[in-house]
């Protein structure tokens, strides 16, 4: 495990979209699918985000968003239609009202929120890099303190998972050909000691990020920067105008 | 020299391990669920924490790590939620072992009352929380919100169980952890 993110190398179009501009897009999308809009809004939504996502990250990437959101969805549209029982009936079974069209289409568009909610999110981390994405954090005034604990996280989670992997392996070289249910556990020991190898790497990451002036009351400066604050601009205004059609088009109200 | 928050280095190196250690737990052990989801070890590894540190510890550490759990496995749309239930988790829970200074020096041990309760209020939060977030924000509607009360019942119930027994495990095993306890 030598990268903790689902980052995927990339030259498609949102890859060239500022960090900070894709979070606020992010936002603006998980809020527009709760307002009150007509279904057509939520699948011309969804319809946008699948052609980014074909766009962006490719097939392959799509599927798998697809593959891991399917079951959900159809557990939604299974149950969901049941609950809105009035208006125009489309199913009955022996004088059971089984489906009604608003039935079918509050279904349909609880699906689909969940649906463009996943997308966004998704297509965020895979075309983000976890450094950019903290330095838009940063940039949205979120303490330096919780950016750089952030950080130090997606550093120490591969050291951690190594570790845990090599006395998970000495563990059971002492204990060949053992039934699943003993291994499971055998699990503790290795959980234990895995515990107490990470616990000891904290005095001396203490003492690393003092000795980099850690707690001065000092500005500190960055390493890398994003770029240039015209772009994020721009591109946030497109956003936010792209929005605004949607939300003019599809208002219920 | 220009003066330091005292510790604020060792805080930060051990909330940032510990949410590490959450993120390792919940992605390590895997077992499929029916809805595509998964059972794992975050309960755990967060009560582990709430057992041995500080609140504040087991809220950040938590809610952080399993948040930024969801992120690396491919599940983004989860990790607010998760970053309150399991934040919540980790706080009450911490909150109802909670030793007082007098205790210091029995630090293994905690009373069984206060670890029923701790389990009831676990199995409430995690199994309630992902309810009704996810109905309502993720939405997913009442009825295939429900499909995932009986998987997160069981792993909380047994994440504090488990996370309380590896709590008395590490002290034993490496006392020098006392000296972080009030982190």
């Amino acid at each position: 495990m030598s990268s903790a993110t689902i980052f995927f190398e990339g030259k498609g179009f949102l890859y060239r979209v500022d960090a900070r501009a894709k979070v606020i897009a992010l936002l603006i999308a998980c809020v527009f699918v709760f307002l009150p809009i007509y279904f057509s809004g939520i699948l011309t939504l969804s319809i946008l985000l699948v052609s980014l996502s074909f766009y962006s990250v490719g097939i392959k990437n799509t599927t798998n968003i697809l593959k891991a959101i399917l079951p959900m969805i159809i557990l939604v549209i299974i149950f969901s239609p049941f609950y809105e029982r009035s208006g125009t009936p489309l199913l009955i079974y022996k004088d059971n009202l089984i489906l009604t069209y608003e039935g079918l289409i509050h279904s349909l568009t609880l699906s689909l929120r969940f649906f463009s909610i996943t997308f966004a999110c998704s297509l965020l981390f895979l075309t983000t890099k976890m450094n950019a994405f903290i330095l838009a954090l940063q940039s949205f005034f979120v303490p330096y303190k919780t950016c750089l604990t952030i950080s130090l996280v997606f550093r120490t989670i591969p050291t951690i998972f190594d570790a845990f992997n090599q006395i998970s392996d000495s563990h059971s070289l002492r204990r060949s050909n053992q039934l699943k249910k003993k291994r499971l556990k055998n699990l503790f020991p290795t959980l234990t000691s895995a515990l107490v190898v990470s616990l000891k790497t904290i005095p001396s990451l203490a003492m690393a990020l003092e000795s980099r002036g850690y707690g001065l009351k000092t500005k500190r400066t960055n390493y890398h920067m994003l770029s240039s604050y015209k772009y994020f601009i721009f591109q946030t205004i497109a956003i936010i105008f792209l929005f605004m059609v949607l939300l003019l088009t599809f208002k219920k109200f | 020299m220009e003066k330091r928050k005292s510790n604020s280095a060792l805080r930060t190196s051990l909330i940032a391990v510990l949410t590490a250690v959450v993120v390792v737990f919940t992605i390590l052990v895997k077992i499929p669920t029916p809805t595509k989801g998964y059972l794992n070890l975050c309960d755990l590894a967060i009560c582990f924490i709430a057992f041995t540190f500080s609140p504040l510890t087991a809220l950040i550490a938590g809610g952080l790590g399993t948040a930024i759990a969801d992120i690396i496995s491919g599940y983004p749309q989860w990790a607010p939620i998760s970053f309150v239930v399991h934040g919540l988790e980790g706080l009450v829970v911490a909150l109802i072992v909670k030793r007082s200074s007098q205790d210091i020096s029995n630090l293994v041990k905690v009373s069984t009352i206060k670890v029923i309760l701790a389990m009831v209020a676990c199995v409430i939060i995690v199994a309630g929380g992902y309810f009704v977030l996810s109905a309502i924000f993720m939405s997913l509607g009442f009825a295939a919100a429900a499909a995932g009360i009986p998987g997160n019942i069981g792993q909380s119930g047994i994440g504090v169980i488990a996370g309380y027994a590896l709590s008395r495990a590490v002290i034993k095993a490496y006392p020098p952890v006392q000296g972080l306890l009030n982190y």
